[in-house]
């Protein structure tokens, strides 16, 4: 594996030939290892490999991102497929993990948020020319196919439906991170940096990446429906936070509080590949938000 | 299908790694149990699968039906296998095996005896390959303070190599180049290699440390934080691995 890596970051003009390379490797539960890949204690390599051809679609999103987002994004740097590996290289980024703060208290978080709001703004400018309605609802009835044969069917079909009457379809067409969740986002200083963009632009409606982001934080069905149905919470970090991403976004925030089990069902779909219990995690979750909507009687029509 | 989803894929994945020879024939080295290996999922590489094991007071103690193996040899003798037969040798948690089953033994194990022994075998630029616990992790160190806690771990190969020691028996054998990276969690289920270089060791588990912050009480990130610092780590998580060449 080593030999193909170092292989390509030759090919690539990366490195010279006979540099000693020192390497971090990760292996994933699914069919990918990442790799960094240092040339000294702060120049590195974000490597991706897999021994099946899994990175065609993905560098293809991942510099989409990075053209609509620019230093947010790691720089994607090149693909080849090398002795059977196949080999995708980025730019690797020195940075600390994002930790968010519930309490708002921790100065790094806070630059965090705020720089994610900016993200957002930036994310409304790619939003595309198109006819949302068709977009959103073809979406819709995909979504809705997906889960036909599951035992959440039902669950899908009420919040489609919800979604729906509440005029998600009318929201404008973005394309959206897919995977932004805590683990993903990092800091750099002041810069923030996002990870993992290989299912950007597959979810186009706004607001996904947003509860993806509560859910990553809270993990917890009991804050996300005070979100839902609290004012209490609107003075908290994170309910400053989804104000001002709704704002950002131009998505109206009492929909977007309404929708949230909508959005987790979406989220669930693009977590389908990923292992059981993330999958159960946010299952709970829509279920038990069902339920406290459904005792408090919100109404279709907020 | 998730090609890492179990960790005996995870552990066979460990031997694709290292670059070795175009050929890649390959000898696995076991000693009890199941080697790592077997022949049907060799179709990439030539694979030899050879168990190994201590003679011991005039008895063989290898079982003559074991039928795993394309070979049988004892650790303290040459290998039965022809010189440059194998592009890459294959050692995983064979030494620490080999080490506890002679342990007591008046012939004690020497692993730069039978590393000698693999390099004998290796073509040059050949790879010996392995995996082995670290006589100094903490969690040993630990268990020997609270043995009740040790127990409910179930049992657990005792670490009998260092950073230091590996490649001290590498360099004695003859091999050359060698990399050593610190294996988490373990050696049976691997998830993360981190080179055991000074600052690439400090900078990786200070990311580690970054990411599990919250999950650990104050005094136990600060006491880890220490660790990460002083660059402890690459000298006290459970298990090494580790690779070498035969020089050309």
């Amino acid at each position: 594996m080593l030999s193909a890596i170092e292989g390509v970051l030759r090919d690539l003009e990366l490195i010279e030939e006979g540099v000693l390379l020192r390497h971090c490797i990760s292996i994933s539960n699914g069919n990918t290892i990442s790799v960094s890949s240092y040339l000294d204690g702060s120049r590195f390599f974000q490597v991706k490999v897999s021994e099946i051809d899994a990175f065609a679609d993905e560098y293809e999103t991942h510099l989409q991102g990075w053209r609509q987002f620019g230093s947010v994004v790691p720089k994607p740097i090149g693909r080849q497929i090398r002795d059977g590996w196949d080999v995708f290289v980025a730019q690797g980024v020195q940075h600390k993990p994002f930790i968010f703060d519930p309490l708002g208290r921790e100065p790094n978080s806070n630059k965090i948020m705020l720089a994610l709001g900016r993200y957002f703004m930036t994310a409304v400018e790619a939003a595309e020319a198109g006819d949302s309605q068709k977009i959103h609802k073809a979406f819709l009835d995909q979504l809705r196919g997906h889960f036909s044969n599951s035992p959440l069917a039902s669950l899908v079909n009420y919040w489609v439906e919800r979604g729906r009457a509440l005029g998600i379809c009318n929201l404008p067409v973005i394309p959206q991170h897919g995977d932004f969740v805590e683990n993903n986002i990092g800091g750099q200083g002041d810069q923030l940096i996002i990870f993992d963009w290989e299912d950007f632009g597959k979810y186009q409606i706004p607001g996904l990446d947003v509860c993806s982001f509560c859910f990553s934080v809270t993990q917890d069905a009991g804050t996300l429906a005070q979100l839902m149905t609290s004012l209490e919470i609107q003075s908290s970090a994170l309910g400053k936070f989804v104000h001002d991403a709704c704002h950002a976004l131009g998505i109206d925030l009492t929909l977007f509080r309404s929708l949230i089990p909508l959005y987790l069902l979406i989220f669930l779909h693009a977590k389908r590949e990923y292992s059981p219990t993330v999958q159960s995690r946010i299952e709970r979750c829509v279920r038990q938000l069902t339920s406290t909507t459904q005792q408090h009687c919100i109404p279709s029509n907020v | 299908m998730k090609l890492y989803e179990f960790a005996a894929d995870r552990a066979r994945l460990l031997y694709r790694i290292p670059p070795v020879p175009r050929e890649g024939r390959t000898l696995e080295l076991y000693h009890s149990e199941l080697p790592l290996h077997s022949k049907r999922d060799s179709s990439a590489r030539p694979l030899t699968l050879c168990r190994i094991g201590p003679h011991h007071s005039g008895r063989n103690l290898i079982s003559e039906n074991d039928s795993q193996s394309d070979a049988q040899a004892e650790c303290h003798a040459p290998l039965p296998f022809p010189q440059s037969s194998f592009d890459l040798v294959i050692v995983h948690r064979t030494l620490d095996e080999l080490a506890a089953s002679q342990s007591g033994s008046q012939r004690r194990f020497e692993p730069s005896t039978l590393l000698s022994h693999i390099q004998a075998v290796l073509a040059p630029g050949g790879v010996v390959a392995g995996c082995v616990s670290n006589r100094w992790a903490l969690k040993t160190l630990v268990a020997k303070f609270r043995p009740l806690a040790a127990q409910t771990h179930g049992p657990r190969l005792p670490g009998r190599y260092s950073l230091g020691s590996i490649h001290r028996f590498l360099a004695t054998a003859g091999l050359s180049d060698a990399q050593v990276f610190t294996l988490l969690p373990n050696g049976a289920s691997p998830s993360k290699l981190i080179d055991t270089d000074s600052t690439i060791s400090r900078i990786a588990f200070r990311h580690e440390l970054n990411i599990a912050r919250h999950r650990r009480a104050s005094l136990g990130y600060f006491a880890r934080l220490a660790m990460v610092e002083l660059g402890m780590n690459r000298h006290l998580e459970e298990a090494y691995f580790f690779w070498a060449f035969k020089p050309c």
